[in-house]
């Protein structure tokens, strides 16, 4: 097993050299198809080798010196260079696979991400200028207010499958609700008060990505037949949180590409200490 | 550091890989490894280990392996250490100019089993001891 590997490098090894003895007098398409696979085969005899690095280091080699009777440490000068880029390709590519990894494995071991954190419903103030500008383009500014009809009411807030929220609450049996849910801009969402007085509304983050922070909700109760409405519920609000998996997860491409640079950046720093 | 004599090989080899790899495939045995990775440190470890064994490479900076065999033929000291040559040049008229030079044997990489240069090694040594 161990000289089928060892003879493995070997053979690897020849065919690099083979390969760069090609080059000269190649050209063209030839030349690159070459280069490539030189390429490749420097990655493969890589990752092959990298047990080599690990187990044989230059303070095991010995010999017998004359002069002194005995044995010692025999200096001797690996090339630093083809370490640096053997172990950089290596870390590169061990990288790239744990992102690739990362990307298949996460939603299918973990299920869809959380993406977001629901903290409890408190109340805000929300502008009584706005909730107007967002009545008349809902169409239902001519409502009249009606004391009669019950206030809506929030009773919780959910978030399902990791992305999208649903909003919980009480008011009027019968009749509908109108919602106003507000980031930089105010998005109003319609839903209908069952015959037991309860509603629920769900939010898409697709259609309308909340950002991170407080969001503040309001609603009424609308009676299409009779065109009145009910007062204004109490405003509440609720945090958007970015979780750190979302954050790793989200950024992966940019860590990965921060570690390709920083090796970089390590081995020319490296290169130019052994030059 | 109180041990007995043990045969000693010189692996000339410039790339590190396969250098790595010679000195796996040697050292479990009752070897002891010296290295070097030009033919000029060649010659001067040479010179002063007088190893039993020198693993060549042709293709090496410095000296190459031919110049690097022509000088130490030419010492009257280590003319007589065995050289066997593990080489990427596989033509005919490399094989036969490191015989002329005084060679043992010649390996082809491509073309070589670790195991039997290992082997072909041992039976060197027991000759030579």
């Amino acid at each position: 097993m161990k000289t089928a590997w060892l003879n493995l490098i070997l053979r690897l090894s020849n065919q690099i050299y083979q390969r760069k003895q090609l080059l000269v007098g190649q050209e063209g398409v030839q030349i690159i198809w070459n280069i490539v696979s030189i390429v490749l085969i420097e990655i493969l005899l890589a990752i092959v080798s990298l047990p080599l690095y690990i187990s044989v280091g230059s303070q095991k080699v010995t010999a017998f010196l004359e002069e002194r009777g005995g044995y010692a440490k025999v200096a001797f000068d690996y090339k630093l260079r083809r370490i640096l880029t053997l172990s950089g390709t290596v870390v590169i590519a061990v990288v790239w696979g744990l992102k690739l990894l990362l990307i298949l494995l996460v939603p299918t071991v973990f299920g869809p991400l959380p993406l977001y954190y629901v903290s409890d419903l408190r109340p805000p103030e929300l502008s009584s200028q706005e909730q107007a500008a967002i009545l008349e383009e809902a169409g239902i500014q001519n409502a009249r207010a009606v004391q009669s009809l019950q206030r809506p009411e929030f009773t919780g807030v959910n978030k399902t499958s990791g992305k999208n929220f649903v909003f919980y609450g009480t008011g009027e049996p019968n009749t509908m609700v109108v919602l106003f849910l507000t980031d930089q801009q105010t998005a109003v969402y319609t839903g209908t008060v069952d015959k037991n007085g309860a509603w629920s509304i769900e939010h898409g983050q697709k259609e309308f990505l909340l950002s991170e922070g407080n969001h503040s909700l309001s609603a009424f109760t609308y009676n299409k037949q009779s065109g009145v409405r009910s007062d204004f519920s109490n405003t509440q609000y609720f945090k958007v949180k970015t979780t750190w998996l979302d954050l790793v997860v989200r950024n992966v491409d940019v860590l990965a590409n921060l570690s390709v640079v920083t090796i970089i950046l390590l081995g020319a720093f490296l290169v130019i200490l052994t030059i | 550091m109180a041990k007995s004599k043990s045969k000693v090989i010189l692996i000339v080899e410039d790339d590190e890989v396969i250098l790595r790899a010679l000195y796996l495939s040697f050292h479990e045995g009752e070897f002891t490894i010296a290295t070097a990775t030009d033919g000029e440190t060649a010659l001067s470890m040479t010179q002063r280990l007088k190893p039993d064994l020198v693993l060549l490479d042709l293709v090496l900076p410095k000296k190459s392996g031919f110049d690097y065999l022509k000088d130490m033929k030419a010492d009257p000291v280590l003319k007589s250490i065995p050289v066997i040559v593990l080489s990427n040049l596989g033509t005919e008229d490399n094989k036969e100019k490191a015989k002329d030079l005084g060679a043992l044997d010649y390996f082809v990489k491509a073309d070589t089993d670790l195991s039997v240069l290992v082997q072909k090694a041992k039976k060197v040594l027991e000759k030579n001891s």
